[in-house]
């Protein structure tokens, strides 16, 4: 009723008619639609119908969407709904790693820094209680509402870890939050499918990009500015870019590298990126088993210079690796992998080529979770044997580890050649 | 016969890689979408899949992974076209299960070798057909 009683349509975004339409379905409101005259068209709760929707536009409604947190003067009217959110994160969280014996909730718990910008999300109303958005997202997906909080939690701690001041740390965990609130425009059922998607539903999800930065820069302030930060917009859109093939949204024609492109996105995003797919790896779904720490690790080691740049991959590892992972690394002594680095082209010595090598651990250096001490037997882009060498991986400033081998016929092949080194 | 999938988004190189392939008695059905892909998969049961790595706007390696994991396609053997020289990527391929990657430009004898071997043998022998 209160809410009601403080509607201001200066307040409210007016939606496209096109957006509007794709609710529809059998899909039920999570929040109510209002008409010009402040009047309710479609209660939240209900399922809307298309011809429903056609009809009221033929009666002259225009259609608008209530801020989904309101607010009267600095009170948010919702600050239960975020509080519940700061104190479910940690549950939440920990809940879905239960395997591990460090939980976020100890390591959040353990760090005044954090539990400060916990707090501050909580009490500040700095961006019209865009984090309210959430609560929505947890009436609709549950998945990807606890995904959506995970990664808040994740983005915190690494933005943390990296040494971000606070208003940088606070926008980056803002960033994790919402970077997947474009799926509230996504239909439910597309959302849990287990099956293949159709052509359709599979562009309808790839829209949830789109969606999102619409939906933050859509949140204005009194005077009507806009409230999110790029950052936190950016991250909605381009999460789900790729370094090497483009991802989506797709590149327009013009823009022909999707290197160049990639890393010129802020580091919050790529590393929020990371983080995403970190994070689908190792939960579980009703469709797929999780993975564990480690495995998850060892998976998106193997993803750099494809989908990630290899020294943000390497900053992730270094940096949560052994938070993840129940204080213990990534790498096992006898793992077979192979470095990178970088030398004088054969063809032109005026350009650089990466020269991959293949290794094997010899032994690993405990809170180092990326630079065991390894012996050096193959030249892979050469494909040559070499005298082998031993290197600790932590005062070799010239090769990076860029891929860990997992397939067991590589592995046998690998394991004749180092014996015959 | 040995019936392969072929899975490319480029026409020419299809177009090519279909024929050379005929010539060798394999039977060829060609698919540009990932979403033919699926479907002929599931319905043909082809012995072979060979995939190009560079599809537009889908990732090669998440179409791999999910074909593999794809009930009824676990155990098909498949072969990766690269158009790249490109290391990582062809490692990538072999991590991922692929049973060979094939360089581009093409050597029309090895590459008919190639797929005779990841091919199961009693599909490739011809005179064995029951
Ligand atoms: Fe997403
Ligand atoms: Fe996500």
């Amino acid at each position: 009723m209160s809410e009601q009683a403080t509607i201001d349509l200066a307040r409210f975004q007016e939606l496209k008619l096109s957006f509007f339409t794709k609710l529809s379905g059998e899909k039920v409101l999570t929040f109510d639609i209002i008409d010009q005259s402040g009047a309710v068209v479609f209660e939240a709760g209900i399922a809307i119908d298309q011809n429903e929707v056609v009809a009221k536009s033929q009666q002259g409604c225009r259609f608008f969407m209530p801020k989904v947190v309101e607010s009267y003067g600095h009170e948010i009217v919702s600050r239960p709904a975020i509080q519940k959110l700061a104190d479910e994160t940690r549950e939440i969280y920990s809940s879905v790693r239960a395997t591990g014996a460090m939980s976020y909730e100890q390591f959040l718990q353990s760090n005044a820094h954090l539990h400060s910008i916990i707090d501050g999300l909580r009490q500040e109303d700095r961006l019209g209680g865009c984090l309210g958005l959430l609560r929505d997202m947890e009436d609709f997906d549950y998945y990807t509402y606890a995904h959506s909080a995970n990664l808040g939690v994740l983005a915190m701690v690494l933005a943390y870890k990296l040494g971000y001041d606070k208003t940088r740390m606070r926008n980056m965990a803002l960033a994790g939050y919402l970077h997947d609130i474009g799926k509230l425009g996504v239909q439910r059922e597309v959302l849990s499918k287990a099956g293949r998607l159709t052509s359709d539903e599979y562009n309808q999800l790839v829209e949830h990009t789109r969606m999102g930065y619409r939906i933050l820069d859509n949140i204005t302030g009194p005077g009507g500015q806009k409230m999110v930060s790029d950052v936190i917009k950016g991250t909605a859109i381009f999460h789900h870019r790729k370094y090497k093939n483009m991802g989506y949204p797709f590149r327009p024609a013009r823009e022909r590298n999707s290197e160049t492109f990639y890393r010129a996105l802020p580091e919050e995003i790529r590393m929020i990126a990371i983080c995403d797919v970190y994070d689908a790896i190792t939960t579980s779904t009703p469709y797929r088993t999780a993975e564990e720490p480690r495995t998850g690790l060892r998976k998106i080691l193997n993803l750099s210079n494809h989908y990630f740049i290899l020294d943000d991959v390497l900053s992730f590892i270094k940096t949560l690796a052994c938070t993840l992972n129940k204080g213990k690394g990534v790498l096992d002594r006898g793992d077979f992998i192979v470095l990178e680095s970088v030398r004088s082209s054969r063809d032109n010595p005026n350009q650089k080529e990466p020269l991959y090598e293949f290794a094997r651990i010899m032994s690993t250096n405990s809170g180092r979770p990326i630079e065991p001490n390894v012996h050096i037997f193959f030249n892979a882009s050469d494909n040559k044997k070499i005298r082998s060498i031993e290197v600790d991986m932590r005062h070799d400033y010239t090769r990076k580890i860029v891929r860990v081998i997992t397939n067991e016929r590589l592995t046998e092949r690998l394991r004749r050649h180092a014996l015959s080194a | 016969m040995a019936r392969v999938l072929l899975i490319y988004d480029n026409e020419a190189v299809a177009g090519f890689l279909k024929s050379i392939l005929e010539a060798a008695a394999f039977d060829v059905t060609h698919v540009s979408t990932p979403f033919d892909a699926f479907r002929e998969a599931l319905q043909r049961a082809p012995d072979a899949i060979l995939i190009d790595f560079y599809y537009k706007n889908v990732d090669g390696l998440y179409l791999i992974e999910k074909l593999r994991s794809t009930a009824g396609l676990t155990d098909v053997p498949f072969a990766v076209v690269s158009e790249e020289r490109d290391f990582l990527l062809s490692l990538d391929a072999l991590e991922s299960g692929a049973n060979d990657v094939i360089r581009y430009p093409i050597n029309e004898d090895d590459f008919i070798d190639r797929m005779k071997k990841i091919c199961p043998a009693q599909r490739t022998g011809g005179a064995n057909e029951p």
